[in-house]
């Protein structure tokens, strides 16, 4: 089977000699949703601008299809022609891929219905909503139906609702045997809407897999928080019970890791009991790509989420 | 040629009716008045030669700068749309909607100065080959800046000089080098038709209308702006 992309020791420089992008591999193969992790600064949207053809890497090279006609490209801030309605600038892109009015204005209207722009899609693209503008654009790539689709941060400002039906068209290309090479830092979306995963960190590789593969190098460890009313006792610095490790206390939460899952709970409650801490809550959280990649780097996804998983 | 992109450009401009009332009351807010006032006609004539150069150089210019900064031009490359066809299709189309937005003034002036519907009518050619030039010129200098400030300034000093070696706004003695200069000047016919039909006296450069010469510069930079299309696109790399 032919690769859609197959990159070999690719690499980029900024003019000012900043290295973006450094010796990475990568292959995409048709039917294939590939997700790029990783924080900002990382390489992800430079590798997806080599990847368009829109940059050319310094080093290395980029063998497959990089012809314009069969790649649509949500980028991460798209324009769009502000005094024309969403439906037109759907239609006018078409027309700009040289894709015939007819059955391809129809895709568009079932793809802007999709996307929850149906009621919308008469509007001036001026007044649309950073959500509304991101569900355009994705509206816009999606219609060209073509073979590779390259999109970077496409949940910008969707919401909820926006999200899954992402995940959901994407899923839906990639059983129509088409590929998606997308850019994000959210490892929960990723993970349900790719097959595979890049994690970049500093313009390299640091681990390439399926999500599961990825997880379960942390050996699937559930993390546990346990929120009390008031501050940490020195009583909880005892041992805790069996299969639990203790990690952190900080502020009025204490922090657990274990690898048996919520069996674990009845004796951590009656640990906490016996040693008289007022229990506020306890949450419990399955290890993501999030955690996956600072496990190996050290270094938070996204710097508002706290070390360790908690959120 | 494919005319998506011109079609697109002539939609835009309509579908922004703001900016095209005002880009249509503004000439002849301008012109009319100094058309029509007592000062000289070599000086009335340089004004308007100004401000039509300016219209195209800048209108071609400035959206252009716009447009790669935003990613617009990006966008419309990465559909597999060529970057030459592009180029062609958005600068025709942008030199044809000032040249209707200039009209409803050149024809006020024509009117109003008493030169008539006739000069008019000899304007048109002239004032068409200028916004294009000029639209060219523009793009040219999209390659080069990088911000509306500096597109503005290149291209007020350029769009000057170019007017200056047309001989708009003195007569060089003929048989001198500023003379041969100025009868390949790109703006040589816009020069010569606004002089005359202004009423300026002839000298001997403005005696017959030479059109090959500056025909043939403006190709020139038609071809310039071809081999320089596919920078014209190109967003600046940036940090993710």
């Amino acid at each position: 089977m032919t690769s859609v992309i197959a990159a070999t020791a690719i690499g980029y420089t900024y003019p000012g000699g900043r290295t973006a992008l450094a010796g990475l591999d990568l292959r995409l193969e048709p039917g294939e949703a590939l997700g790029v992790i990783g924080p900002n600064g990382s390489g992800k949207s430079t590798l997806l601008r080599l990847l368009a053809g829109s940059e050319l890497p310094t080093t290395g090279r980029i063998a497959g299809s990089t012809d314009r006609r069969s790649t649509a490209v949500v980028f991460d801030r798209t324009p769009f022609a502000s005094s024309l309605s969403g439906r037109e600038n759907v239609r006018r892109q078409l027309a700009l891929r040289g894709i015939p009015a007819g059955p391809a204005a129809a895709s568009a209207d079932a793809l802007l219905r999709d996307l929850g722009l149906a009621d919308r899609s008469q509007d001036a693209a001026a007044i649309y909503s950073t959500g509304m503008a991101r569900r355009l654009a994705l509206a816009e790539a999606l219609a060209a139906e073509a073979r590779l689709l390259i999109l970077d941060e496409p949940t910008l400002g969707l919401d909820v609702e926006g999200r899954s039906s992402l995940v959901h068209l994407v899923r839906g290309v990639v059983a129509g045997g088409r590929s998606v090479v997308l850019a994000s830092n959210e490892p929960g979306f990723v993970a349900e809407a790719c097959d595979r995963v890049l994690l970049l960190h500093r313009g390299r590789c640091v681990a390439e897999g399926t999500p599961p593969e990825l997880i379960d190098r942390l050996g699937r460890p559930v993390l546990i928080d346990v929120q009390l009313r008031g501050p940490v006792p020195d009583s909880s610095g005892d041992e805790p019970p069996a299969a639990v490790q203790r990690l952190a206390a900080e502020g009025g939460t204490l922090r657990f890791a274990t690898s048996e899952g919520s069996a674990v709970l009845p004796g951590l409650c009656e640990w906490l009991v016996g040693r008289g801490l007022d229990v506020r809550a306890i949450r419990i959280h399955e290890p993501d790509l999030g955690h996956v990649f600072e496990t190996l780097t050290g270094v938070a996804l996204d710097p508002n989420r706290t070390r360790g998983g908690l959120s | 040629m494919r005319g998506v992109v011109w079609r697109l450009r002539w939609r835009l401009a309509v579908s922004r009716r703001r900016l095209l009332l005002w880009n249509l009351l503004v000439p002849i807010v301008l012109l009319l008045p100094v058309a029509r006032s007592p000062a000289a006609a070599p000086h009335r004539a340089a004004v308007l030669g100004v401000f039509i150069v300016f219209f195209g150089a800048f209108g071609g210019c400035i959206p252009l700068v716009r447009d790669r900064a935003r990613g617009w031009s990006e966008k419309v490359l990465l559909t597999g749309y060529g970057s030459r066809t592009w180029i062609i299709e958005r600068t025709g189309a942008e030199a044809g909607i000032d040249f209707v937005e200039l009209l409803p003034a050149l024809l006020l002036v024509a009117l109003g100065t008493g030169a008539g519907v006739g000069h008019w009518w000899a304007w048109l050619p002239a004032v068409a080959q200028s916004l294009i030039v000029a639209n060219l010129l523009g793009a040219l200098i999209a390659a080069v800046v990088v911000s509306i400030a500096e597109a503005a300034l290149v291209c007020g000093a350029v769009a000057l000089f170019a007017l200056h070696f047309s001989g708009l706004f003195r007569s060089a003695a003929p048989g001198t080098w500023a003379w041969s200069l100025e009868r390949a000047g790109l703006f040589r016919p816009l020069a010569e038709s606004l002089r005359s039909g202004l009423s300026v006296p002839t000298t001997g450069g403005y005696e017959t209308t030479s059109w090959p010469l500056p025909l043939l510069a403006s190709a020139a930079v038609g071809l310039l702006v071809l081999l320089v299309a596919p920078r014209l696109a190109r967003r600046t790399a940036r940090d993710d």
